[in-house]
């Protein structure tokens, strides 16, 4: 049996058919398009698939898409606004703080969400707030000292070209 | 991933009939931390899966008119941990939830799952045994109370009835002067599973210099989540010094049952047992101390 799927992704209203045993991440990625989210480990240590769900981080590898009825989820794609990136973004991109890539998204997301619900953490608590993110490239470093200019205030948000946020339209027959 | 049937019902009787007539076919799925990556790395099949997100019975955090507290088995860790109520009343439970996992599996895990997953390093599940917490668990016959320690019999089994499940816990009120701790001893700070886990109830005197009563009970350590009986024995009636600490953590580790495994040895775990309690009892003290 499918079920069917209402909720909202990076503001726009989703309404799809699923099987019940795929994951966020993949209905994310696959159904919408949406390749922001990356996978890593699979099993909710890694940190690449966060997104958030009505507002705080989750783990999109480790729920089911149908858990997310009625949901709000944000991607890293839904964070850039009024052709600006957001203030985490701009600061990773100012900071180099990537290398290979495949765990900023989730980085990028986590972070925002956290530095929304503590503006002014230690480096302690900074780096606890993150400590279920895992990087193997930078040695956290430079990912940290972008963390540092946002909450110093000191970013200024990067201007991209506008480009309108689709979804993989819904499959014809539906 | 397998696949298999899913269902979210609205109210507790019809998860309670669904599990009930389909026994070993039905998981429940609750923040799905654990059952996820079970179903997906040992290619378990599981014909069926009840969430239990659409109990509104299995949420929120609420103080009673006797005093304790009823935390819904779907509390998620965050919420736990946050929970002012839940610092306010019994703060080792709250250090408990923060340690599961990170931010994210937090947002996810829930304290009825946590105990649910019966893992004898739960990290959660221990405070509330420690606290004397009782499960109320709802099934086809109605509710019952059992209390926590005695709802896991081993690792992964639990004491439920077929159909039943945990619909919350219950926190009796401390008495005046008591304090808690929980701590553990991992070898990273985030992201890994208890070596030792020990948490510790303290009830003082009015003198706050003698222990009138002490809950010490082990993580990791023992097949189930155990009191330390005989280190309770050796802290009541006791002044607060330390050779009454050092005895009760040379009785706390004659008192676990600890295995060796890839994250340690017995003899080491054993050693760690003795070093915990001393250190959550000196901490629990000072709070209880501290409390009005």
């Amino acid at each position: 049996m499918d079920y069917p799927l209402q909720l909202t992704v990076n503001g726009i209203p989703v309404k799809r058919i699923v099987e019940p045993q795929v994951r966020l991440l993949d209905f994310l990625r696959e159904d919408l398009g949406l390749t922001g989210a990356k996978e890593g480990c699979g099993t909710g240590d890694c940190g690449a698939c966060t997104v958030l769900i009505d507002g705080d981080p989750h783990h999109s590898c480790l729920t089911l898409a149908v858990e997310a009825e009625g949901a709000a989820v944000t991607t890293v794609e839904g964070l850039v606004s009024d052709d600006r990136l957001n203030e985490v973004q701009s600061a990773f991109v100012s900071a180099g703080a990537t290398q290979c890539g495949i765990c900023t998204p989730g980085f990028v997301v986590m972070a925002t969400a956290y530095l929304r619900d503590n503006p002014n953490p230690t480096d302690d608590e900074l780096r606890m707030g993150i400590a279920g993110n895992l990087c193997r490239c930078t040695g956290y470093e430079t990912i940290v000292t972008a963390l540092h200019s946002v909450i110093d205030g000191k970013v200024e948000r990067i201007e991209v070209a506008p480009e309108p946020l689709e979804l993989v339209p819904e499959p014809e027959g539906e | 991933m397998r696949r298999f049937d899913y269902a979210a019902p609205t109210q507790v009787f019809e998860a309670c009939a669904l599990l009930a007539d389909r026994g070993d076919e039905a998981r429940v799925l609750a923040g799905g931390t654990d059952l996820i990556v079970q179903m997906r790395e040992r290619d378990r099949r599981v014909p069926l899966i009840v969430s239990l997100r659409n109990l509104a019975e299995l949420k929120g955090i609420s103080q009673n008119a006797d005093g304790s507290l009823t935390i819904g088995a779907m509390a998620t860790g965050n919420e736990v941990h946050h929970s002012a109520l839940v610092q306010n009343h019994a703060f080792f439970i709250s250090e408990g939830a923060e340690l599961l996992g990170s931010i994210q599996i937090r947002n996810r895990g829930t304290l009825g799952g946590n105990v649910g997953n019966a893992a004898p390093s739960a990290d959660a599940a221990p405070p509330l045994v420690a606290a004397n917490a009782t499960a109320c668990l709802v099934g086809a016959k109605g509710t019952r109370e059992v209390p926590v320690g005695d709802l896991m019999t081993g690792p992964g089994q639990l004491a439920l009835e077929p159909g039943e499940l945990i619909q919350s816990f219950n926190v009796p009120a401390a008495p005046a002067h008591t304090g808690t701790r929980y701590v553990r001893h991992v070898p990273r700070r985030e992201m890994d599973i208890a070596v030792v886990g020990i948490a510790a109830q303290v009830t003082l005197e009015d003198d706050l210099a003698t222990i009138k009563d002490a809950s010490v009970v082990l993580s990791a350590v023992a097949p189930t989540w155990p009191h330390a009986t005989t280190a309770e024995q050796a802290l009541r009636g006791q002044p607060v010094n330390d050779t009454t600490l050092a005895n009760a953590g040379e009785a706390a580790a004659a008192d676990s049952r600890p295995i060796s495994d890839v994250r340690a040895s017995a003899e080491y775990r054993r050693m760690m047992v003795d070093v915990y309690t001393r250190r959550a009892l000196a901490t629990a003290i000072e709070r209880a101390r501290a409390a009005v």
